[in-house]
């Protein structure tokens, strides 16, 4: 006897959150259903509990409706061998998962991690969310209200190598929201070139958005393309600004009001991080009245810098010496960080290799 | 509280013609829940009244679920309780500690409780189901099995194909390399598996911008490997502190460790090394007008050969250099690149017209050490421009004769 059919629809699922797809979805979301995420790289939270998700195999950044906006605080986080946990609810084995990003929903406080579920170029890209229980739950992306931007100037799919196969990617580095826009730092796997999009949101389908070269530096007298790590919004002089930590380690500001299509943007080198930085992630918080920026690093710890030097930081014009420019504090009980993204006013929450193979999520004070 | 693990090594449950095992649970009350291992989940049923089982079976859209059979109408716990008292968990080394349940959905039927996992269970891994009936903790029954999801049929192992450029010497400022394996592999280790080893054969310290993403092609089998820019570039705190990677007139070798797994999880069939020499740095752009032209007679569909004096960028070769016709339209053809990237073939599909044609370059073409025709890699900040935009691209014309 084989008893396949009669099996009633789903009841109840487990380890999974559904996105409630309510009628009073913020705006923007114009579509309804289950979004074509191929891989759930970069994210950031931009009002109303929206998650962009940068995702570089569709060459596109999704605008998704969590449904999280209550405004409980969801009190700190901590979840020991978080990969482990992430592969126990995935039915995977930690090796066979990646975490690719951690971001914090600043209305409820819940972390948000995007991974992938296998390694190979099939991988599944997932969506998890855990809140102050640290229980980790799939973000169930099958009816949900989202929107689409392909990113602008993306490469051209039909360029292929001669055995037909398309071979240019560009790897998505970064995603952040400001005031309306979405940015985008891209990096191909092809020509050395760096690209910071602006995109507005919501969406619009004509709308090719911003694509932006920056030249940084003035190292003695040379300067060039340079990749985009990550970078932060923050507000200098009543002017709002994008820091960005660069792969070869220089801190630069750009007035986003200098992001325009076509321009090619220079930005001013306000710190040089030193050999070894390899900077992750940086987010900006307030302590004592005053402005800091915390800068993860996978080699030499966290880097705290004074935000207030940034504004009469004139660039570094010159060969420097170490700490040059602004000054920064390495925090160095922070090693191994390998995400981090601010939980409240006093916390951040960060990602760390605590050995090979165990990843935890911490709260830490901010310092 | 009263446990059945019925966990065999290698035991793959649901496969039918093994040798059936009986395991009979003390009786509680007038229950008395049978165990019945190596059995298919169709002769799992064979024997009668059906006793309380954990399955592996098959739904009707061919995906893996975990179900608990034979069970009264009335033991069917109640919706709410479903979660609590049935549940699938992954079985790795780690130790986890309060593993969570596998995420999936419940459905039931008269007498059984279906758990469809939401991702398709992983070929090689080991799951466990576990049922608890509805007795008080310290008299609780509960049904555990493992099961094992068979490996992928192994395949040939991965192989490095190639890694660009092709050629042995290299430039001081060499910037990347391509590495082309003959299969997907898998992302997330790569630096982990390449080293930079000097003369001396010792490791070079962090040679590499090591990314996170990772710089993958769509089909995952090849990698595009940076050296550090901040260690290329002049003026820079990691080359001032501690030099360039690469230094002229030095040997280097670039090593492809074999213990990279592909995408399917094996080791690389061997270990690549690619040996090199180190030259002056190269800190000027390709200039099309001074490539060579090696024009074919009108009437054939010989090969148009461009010959560049100097390798330049593999992958961008692959793409970003066309004919156009006197009309500016492109003449179809195939594309080759040539012995260590110094050369570019191009052989028309229809027979060469006694006409006028131009050789078209994308001007983001870059040689080796990334200069490119529309700029040098390393530019003066006096000679960066205003912001005008570059021409895209750049032209070389010639004549096909009779």
């Amino acid at each position: 006897m084989i008893r396949h059919a009669s099996f009633l629809s789903a009841l109840i699922a487990v380890a999974a959150v559904s996105v409630v797809c309510a009628a009073e979805s913020p705006s923007g979301l114009d579509q309804q259903g289950q979004p074509d995420l191929k891989f759930a790289g970069p994210m950031a939270f931009g009002p109303d509990g929206i998650l962009f998700v940068g995702d570089p195999l569709s060459a596109a950044v999704f605008a998704i409706d969590t449904g999280d906006r209550s405004a409980a605080d969801a009190g700190a986080i901590n979840v020991p061998a978080v990969n482990q946990q992430v592969a126990a609810v995935l039915g995977s084995s930690p090796d066979q998962v990646l975490i690719n990003d951690l971001v914090v929903n600043p209305l409820s406080g819940t972390a948000y991690l995007s991974a992938s579920r296998g390694r190979g170029p099939d991988a599944t890209p997932v969506i998890l969310r855990i809140g102050g229980d640290g229980k980790v739950a799939v973000l169930s992306l099958d009816k949900v209200h989202y929107a689409k931007a392909p990113l602008p100037n993306a490469p051209d799919a039909s360029a292929k190598d001669r055995r037909g196969n398309s071979q240019r990617q560009e790897s998505i580095t970064d995603v952040a929201y400001v005031d309306g826009r979405v940015v985008v730092a891209g990096l191909s796997n092809e020509e050395f070139s760096s690209n910071l999009r602006t995109i507005p949101f919501p969406f619009t389908p004509t709308d090719t958005g911003t694509s932006v070269e920056i030249f940084h530096g003035s190292h003695g007298k040379l300067e060039t393309h340079a990749p985009v790590r990550t970078f932060v919004s923050y507000t200098i002089n009543d002017q709002p600004h994008l820091l960005a930590a660069y792969t070869c380690t220089p801190l630069v500001k750009v007035p986003l009001v200098d992001l325009k299509p076509g321009k090619k943007v220079r930005g001013t080198t306000v710190a040089e991080l030193g050999n070894r930085n390899r900077p992750l992630d940086i987010i900006v918080y307030e302590k004592g009245g005053k402005d800091y920026l915390l800068i993860a690093n996978s080699a030499r710890g966290v880097m705290k810098v004074a935000a207030e030097q940034l504004g009469d930081a004139d660039g570094i014009t010159s060969p420097v010496p170490d700490k040059a420019g602004v000054g920064y504090e390495t925090i160095e009980n922070l090693k191994n960080v390998q995400q981090l993204d601010k939980l409240n006013d006093k916390e951040a929450i960060v990602l760390i290799e605590a050995s090979p193979g165990v990843i935890n999520l911490q709260t830490v004070p901010l310092p | 509280m009263r446990v059945i693990s019925n966990r065999r090594n290698g035991a793959q449950i649901d496969s039918p013609g093994r040798s059936p095992g009986t395991v009979v649970l003390p009786p509680r009350g007038s229950r008395c829940l049978i165990v019945l291992l190596g059995l298919s989940s169709a002769t799992a049923w064979a024997t009668e009244p059906p006793a309380p089982a954990v399955v592996l079976a098959t739904d009707t859209e061919g995906r893996r679920v975990f179900e608990v059979r034979g069970l009264d109408s009335n033991e069917v716990p109640p919706i709410d309780e479903i979660g609590h008292r049935f549940a699938a968990y992954a079985v790795f080394d780690a130790q986890v500690t309060a593993p969570p349940p596998l995420a999936g959905h419940y459905s039931v039927d008269d007498g059984s409780i279906r758990f469809t996992p939401r991702f398709p269970l992983q070929p090689g891994m080991r799951y466990r189901a576990v049922y608890r009936d509805a007795g008080e903790e310290s008299d609780q029954t509960v049904l555990s099995k493992e099961f094992v999801i068979p490996a992928r049929v192994v395949s040939a192992a991965a192989r490095v194909a190639a890694i660009y450029p092709t050629t042995s010497t290299l430039p001081e400022n060499q910037l990347k390399f391509y590495i082309q394996f003959t299969a997907p592999m898998s992302r997330g280790g790569a630096y982990e598996h390449l080293r930079l080893l000097d003369a001396e054969g010792q490791p070079v310290d962090l040679p590499f911008l090591e990314l996170a993403e990772e710089l993958w092609n769509p089909a995952g089998d090849r990698l595009t490997l940076l050296l550090d820019p901040g260690r290329v570039k002049q003026g820079l705190k990691p080359r001032e502190e501690v030099g360039p990677v690469l230094a002229e007139g030095r040997r280097f070798t670039l090593v492809v460790d074999r213990r990279w797994p592909d995408a399917a999880g094996q080791p690389l069939a061997g270990e690549l090394r690619k040996a090199f020499r180190v030259a002056a740095a190269d800190d000027t752009c390709p200039k099309p007008r001074a490539w060579r032209l090696n024009i074919p007679r009108a009437g054939s569909r010989l090969p148009l050969v461009v010959d560049f004096g100097e390798p330049l960028d593999y992958a961008l070769l692959q793409r970003m250099l066309w004919i156009v016709d006197r009309r500016g339209e492109p003449v179809p053809g195939s594309i080759e690149v040539g012995e260590e990237e110094t050369s570019w073939r191009f052989l028309p599909q229809q027979p060469w017209r006694p006409a006028k044609y131009r050789l078209v370059a994308d001007t983001l073409l870059e040689d080796l050490a990334g200069n490119s025709i529309a700029r040098k890699f390393e530019l003066d900040a006096r000679q960066a421009g205003n912001g005008t935009a570059e021409q895209e691209t750049a032209s070389v014309e010639f004549q096909v004769r009779e």
